[in-house]
């Protein structure tokens, strides 16, 4: 997706005021220190192991990178992991 | 949540896991708790999930087992021929706590002269029976009515204990007590002593003051002569003695306290266990199976509210063994001199409380290797009463 077309988009949520995750269908991050961590808005689960979830969401893939890593929650809007999180990659 | 009905636990095998979870989220299938076990995944579902999973697991190819049936649903299947008894259990409980709203016993203490036929019999008068609401019962109301029936109740006391009515009754014993008029009543010495005093408000003194008297002793007769006019005794008319005589006596003290004790030492060893009593006999349980060579007892009661309110004589105890040993000790001389000083204040005090006047007090604490004592003597002073009267 373009960051032309991206810029629009925001132009027009910020204008009529309408949540940006609506409009630009970005996913939600909730992160509680480095133990968990909630995505809302994804698309689908990539790849799973205790060391890195890859979630895919509309326009980015999120890789969440630690160890232990366990899935507690898995509905089709909501995740929910827990385990030691390091790192969080937009890609 | 899940866990308020039946899940299970599944374990995952296959190469498509991630596709199977999406699908699984796709159908509306929530997934709980999805962790690695060795190669496995395991996962948590609702049981009513599992069905919906089936044509997934086909599509996905993965090999699919259950680990672990949880909740309510499957414990009460696993208990398929133990429900009748559950359900009996559940009903003798209810029946128990609708039970619980009615009069099952009548209890009345403290009377000696009205029997218990006689005041059940009111009561049933009164409407008050086995088997009837205890919301009925009007407490105050009986209470009246009790003392407008029976003037012998000088107090009564009326009160709903679980399902136990209990009426505490206080009767008068005064006029049941009272000697026939023509009974003579003297007054007599308490101690050996000397008269100090002599106050007589009824009767003949037979003491005076300064006289030596011992324990015993009449101090005041209820006789009264009463004189002829010839100067000559009319007739002697029997009373009873009133007065005040007050008498000096000394009282002896000795106080021993032997230097040696044993001290309990407790060894940390506990053991606790549970006892159910009626009306104070052990159920299904033997006391003379001591623990422990010696140790201190402990019990406490825990019955349940519902037990107690149906069956009030029916107690659940928790009971506490701690095991000890002795230990002898010897007391410090200060040590020693406290404990004989406390003691002597309580005799002091005991004398005080019987109306004893201390005039004069005369106690040495003398020690040797074995033992320390308190020796001496009070010089006290009592007032003797009409209280103090004993029937002859």
């Amino acid at each position: 997706m373009s960051e032309k077309y991206l810029n629009k988009k925001e132009k027009i949520a910020d204008i009529c005021e309408l949540p940006k995750d609506i409009i630009l269908g970005a996913p939600i991050l909730s992160v509680t220190g480095n133990r968990e961590i909630e995505i809302d808005n994804f698309k689908k689960l990539l790849e799973y192991s205790q060391e890195k979830i890859v979630i895919q969401c509309k326009d980015w893939k999120i890789s969440v990178e630690g160890s232990k890593l366990e899935i507690i929650l898995y509905t089709r809007d909501e995740l929910k992991i827990w385990g030691i999180i390091t790192g969080i990659l937009f890609g | 949540m899940m866990f308020d009905s039946a899940y299970l636990e599944i374990e995952i095998l296959g190469k498509e896991r991630e596709r199977f979870f999406n699908l699984c989220a796709f159908h509306h299938i929530t997934l709980y708790h999805i962790r690695y076990k060795e190669e496995a995944l395991l996962v948590k579902i609702k049981a009513s999930d599992l069905f919906l999973m089936k044509r997934i697991v086909k599509k996905t190819e993965i090999k699919l087992r259950i680990i672990e049936k949880k909740g309510l649903y499957f414990t009460l299947k696993a208990m398929k021929y133990q429900k009748i008894f559950f359900l009996c259990l559940l009903s003798g409980f209810f029946l128990l706590w609708i039970c619980s709203f009615f009069l099952w016993n009548i209890e009345i203490k403290g009377n000696k002269y009205l029997s218990n036929v006689l005041i059940t019999d009111f009561l049933q008068r009164q409407g008050v029976q086995y088997g009837m609401p205890l919301k009925n019962i009007l407490v105050e109301q009986l209470e009246k009515n009790i003392r407008k029936e029976f003037y012998d109740i000088t107090w009564i006391s009326v009160s709903i204990n679980g399902t136990t009515l209990i009426l505490e009754i206080k009767e008068n014993d005064t006029i049941r007590n009272q000697k026939p008029e023509n009974f003579q009543n003297h007054l007599y010495a308490q101690e050996d002593g000397i008269v100090e005093e002599i106050l007589v408000r009824q009767g003949t003194a037979v003491v005076k003051v300064g006289d030596a008297v011992k324990k015993g002793d009449l101090l005041i007769s209820g006789e009264i002569e009463i004189p002829a006019e010839d100067g000559g005794i009319k007739k002697k008319v029997l009373s009873q003695a009133k007065g005040d005589v007050k008498v000096r006596y000394t009282v002896p003290i000795k106080e021993v306290l032997l230097l040696e004790y044993d001290t309990r030492i407790y060894t940390g060893e506990e053991k606790r266990e549970y006892e159910f009593r009626y009306k104070e006999n052990i159920l299904g349980k033997n006391r003379k199976k001591f623990p422990y060579p010696k140790y201190d007892y402990y019990e406490e009661e825990i019955t349940p509210g519902i037990i107690k309110k149906f069956l009030p004589e029916f107690k659940i105890y928790h009971i506490l063994y701690r095991e000890y040993y002795l230990q002898r000790e010897k007391y410090t001389k200060q040590k020693g001199e406290e404990i004989l000083n406390e003691n002597f204040n309580k005799i002091l005090k005991s004398l005080e409380e019987k109306g004893v006047q201390i005039i004069e007090k005369n106690v040495k604490i003398s020690t040797n290797s074995v033992s320390m004592q308190l020796t001496g003597t009070l010089t006290a002073e009592q007032v003797i009463k009409e209280k103090d009267i004993r029937n002859e």
